[in-house]
């Protein structure tokens, strides 16, 4: 080592005037590692975006033909059918896009787990911080996880190292958070359970269980701060259909079941409370199962006993 | 007798802040004090103790200081004043200590009702740095004593400082009758060359009273300087008698009660070290404190001691914690390499926890943070001089093993004020939270 330089100069600011912070992330280049998707995956999206923006155009380009040939004939219908052609489509454009944002957003955080796994091996302070700030702008619709966010940057001090960061995270945000989310449980249980037990047929109770799923994925999701779309429900929703599968051979072996033991108003309770039971169940399920999903603690636990 | 019951509950815990002179032992204990009333009344509010996850601030009721009669009580106020002002706390003259006295409300709400708050007493002794050297005379004869002491000046860093005394010491003459008038020209002379040598950074220096005199009635006691070889070699010469005398009436009356009283009451050891001065004078000097801290740990005793064996066996040492004080002094981006230099200097004292099967831990600290970083390089500090005008330092990397420093390299020493404090919360620290965690365990 050569003889260390002391470069030590008197600056013009006055230090109780100078900010006592630090920007966290240190280097504009640094990025959170994206997994690049297999092209056969690449291929599809290419495919489905090509076709979608074909009919789309082919509905623009039709609607401006009609217009054109009909125009000198019938100029006030042709042109109002032209309007309306090109509100629907862009109502469609509007929706398509909305949805592959919502999509992309399930898919993103359904892989975050992977994504914190690899951060926290390779424990680079610019890269988990990088990870930071993007899960706070992913859950930024969320008014309760808005406020955790805050109170943990308000915690995280420059000289925190990436693993003490993860660790903060995991008690100021992912912990709360993930009771949060466990509070929305009960009450769907409480719901499901009731209506199972009031329902006059079986399509209306696993209707309304379909409905109280859907709910109950949504609310969990929005306390995660995702807007799930149509098509990202679904993706969540996997576990909910599993659900119904299971609601369903419930239902068929109860009533070969209870047919069989009972015939009387006895029976019919006690095949109400065992399906009632199942509902709840299933519900407190497919909530925990959402919220593993969603939620980072295990890889964060981790990262606090590493 | 909830409340009895509560009593006979309490535990009693003795931790020793161990650092040698300037190390920064009160401006810890200050800003410990600070920062755990804050934490009392911070449920609900932003939490500046985050990884204190053992003491979490919905279970702590209170942190209180409670007086004790076996020392002076530390002065909180004084020293927190002084920061107010700007100015470090004035250096330890006098041993004191608090007892941070912590009330929590139990995990569980049926233990809650049953035996009520529980309650943890940490008993935390300051002392001036000075007198923390002389422990390990007290295992030693003024003849080896002495011996050791020439030994350490016959090289650097204390070579150069000893010169004068030591032309004086050659040249004295031995078949001089003992008298007081020639022994303190000696003791005079040994003194001058201590305090010149403390000044510029060497750590190992005995006895302490020459540096610091120890209060009523001991002012007197510690007046012995080393005797060259050739007095030592004749075990009845007047002048080695006399100083042995002396030796042995500081080490009876000074040195044990004060070792037997406050230092081998400890379970927990925080070990203190002001590594930026090494690095201000040197490698050399980066080897001596390698050398004081090997010496310092043979002044306490060390042993883990089972549930059942506290009951006969003498309080001894179980967990130690090896802290690079002041690290706000170098940007964060060095703090890594700072806990490896850490390492390598602790490296011998580890060694001897380990074969002992101590838990030991390395941590950086800052208890009062000064600087500020550049937010457009993250390699510079800005920090207001002493002198009132706000500098910028910029570091070369710090090495990560004193081997790695050549003969003539220094780093700069900065000389800064403390910051703008106005009331407790103004004072923000680095891995305070980190080391309560540890010394609290799992109250």
């Amino acid at each position: 080592m050569t003889q260390p330089q002391s470069r030590d100069s008197v600056i013009e600011d006055d230090f109780d005037e100078l900010p006592s912070y630090q920007p966290i992330v240190q280097s504009p280049t640094a990025e959170v590692k994206t997994i690049d998707k297999p092209w056969y995956t690449r291929a599809f999206y290419w495919l489905v975006f090509t076709g979608i923006s074909s009919l789309l155009l082919g509905l623009v380009v039709t609607g401006i033909e009609s217009w054109f040939n009909r125009f000198a004939e019938l100029p006030i219908l042709s042109t109002t059918l032209l309007v309306f052609n090109l509100v629907f489509v862009g109502l469609l454009f509007w929706f398509v896009g909305r949805e592959v944002v919502a999509y992309r957003q399930v898919s993103q955080v359904v892989n975050e787990a992977q994504n914190l796994t690899d951060l926290r091996q390779e424990g680079d302070k610019i890269a988990i911080t990088c990870w930071l700030e993007a899960r706070t702008k992913q859950h930024q619709h969320s008014e309760v996880a808005r406020s955790y966010h805050q109170t943990f940057w308000q915690t995280v001090q420059v000289h925190h190292t990436g693993a003490e960061r993860l660790e903060l995270y995991q008690q100021l945000v992912s912990q709360p958070l993930k009771q949060s989310a466990e509070a929305l449980i009960q009450p769907a249980m409480l719901q499901g359970a009731g209506i199972s037990l009031l329902s006059p047929n079986n399509l209306i109770q696993s209707l309304i269980l379909l409905w109280r799923s859907v709910k109950l994925v949504r609310d969990i999701a929005g306390v995660y701060g995702i807007r799930p779309g149509f098509f990202g429900s679904i993706k969540l929703l996997k576990i909910a259909i599993e659900n119904m599968v299971i609601q369903q051979g419930v239902d068929l072996l109860l009533d070969a079941g209870m047919q069989k033991v009972s015939q009387g108003v006895l029976g019919k309770v006690v095949e109400k409370g065992s399906e009632a039971t199942t509902t709840g169940l299933l519900l407190r399920r497919l909530g925990k199962a959402m919220i593993r999903q969603l939620d980072l603690q295990e890889p964060l636990k981790s990262v606090k006993d590493s | 007798m909830k409340k009895q019951l509560a009593n006979l509950l309490t535990s009693e815990r003795h931790i020793i802040v161990t650092g040698l002179s300037r190390s920064g032992k009160s401006t810890l204990l200050t800003s410990l004090l600070a920062h755990l009333h804050q934490h009392a009344d911070s449920a609900g509010k932003l939490n500046r103790l985050p990884f204190l996850s053992n003491l979490p601030p919905e279970r702590l009721v209170s942190a209180k200081l409670v007086t004790n009669n076996d020392a002076p009580s530390f002065d909180f106020d004084t020293n927190f004043s002084q920061l107010q002002q700007r100015q470090w706390p004035q250096a330890t003259q006098q041993i004191s200590q608090f007892t941070l006295e912590l009330t929590l409300k139990r995990p569980h709400a049926w233990q809650q009702k049953l035996l009520g708050d529980e309650t943890y007493r940490f008993i935390i002794y300051d002392y001036p740095g000075e007198w923390l050297m002389d422990l390990s005379l007290a295992d030693l004869s003024y003849s080896d004593w002495s011996a050791h002491v020439l030994a350490q000046q016959a090289s650097e860093p204390q070579l150069s400082h000893a010169k004068g005394w030591q032309t004086l010491l050659n040249q004295f003459d031995f078949d001089l009758p003992v008298s007081n008038l020639y022994s303190d020209h000696l003791v005079h002379s040994y003194q001058q060359y201590l305090q010149q040598a403390k000044t510029d950074g060497i750590s190992r220096l005995q006895p302490g009273a020459l540096l610091l005199t120890p209060p009523d009635p001991y002012h007197l006691l510690g007046r012995f300087c080393p005797l060259p070889a050739k007095v030592l070699a004749q075990p009845n010469h007047p002048w080695l008698l006399h100083f042995q005398q002396r030796y042995e009436d500081y080490v009876d009356d000074w040195v044990k009660p004060l070792r037997d009283t406050y230092f081998r009451r400890a379970e927990q050891q925080i070990v203190l070290l002001d590594l930026f001065e090494g690095l201000a004078f040197g490698k050399a000097y980066l080897f001596e404190m390698q050398e004081s801290l090997n010496q310092l740990m043979s002044g306490f005793i060390y042993g883990k001691r089972r549930w059942y064996e506290k009951l006969h066996k003498p309080v001894s040492i179980e967990q130690v914690m090896f802290v690079a004080s002041k690290c706000d002094l170098i940007p964060v981006s060095e703090q890594p390499r700072l806990l490896s230099l850490l390492k390598h200097v602790s490296q011998g004292a580890s060694q001897q926890l380990s074969s002992q099967h101590i838990e030991f831990e390395h941590l950086l600290l800052s208890a009062l943070v000064a600087t500020k970083p550049d937010a457009n390089n993250p390699q510079a500090l800005r920090y207001k001089h002493a002198d009132g005008t706000t500098h910028q330092v910029e570091f070369d990397p710090i090495p990560l093993r004193i081997t790695d420093l050549t003969e003539q390299a220094v780093y700069p020493r900065i000389n800064c004020l403390p910051p703008l404090i106005q009331d407790v919360s103004d004072i923000q620290s680095m891995h305070l939270d980190q080391l309560l965690k540890r010394l609290m365990g799992n109250v």
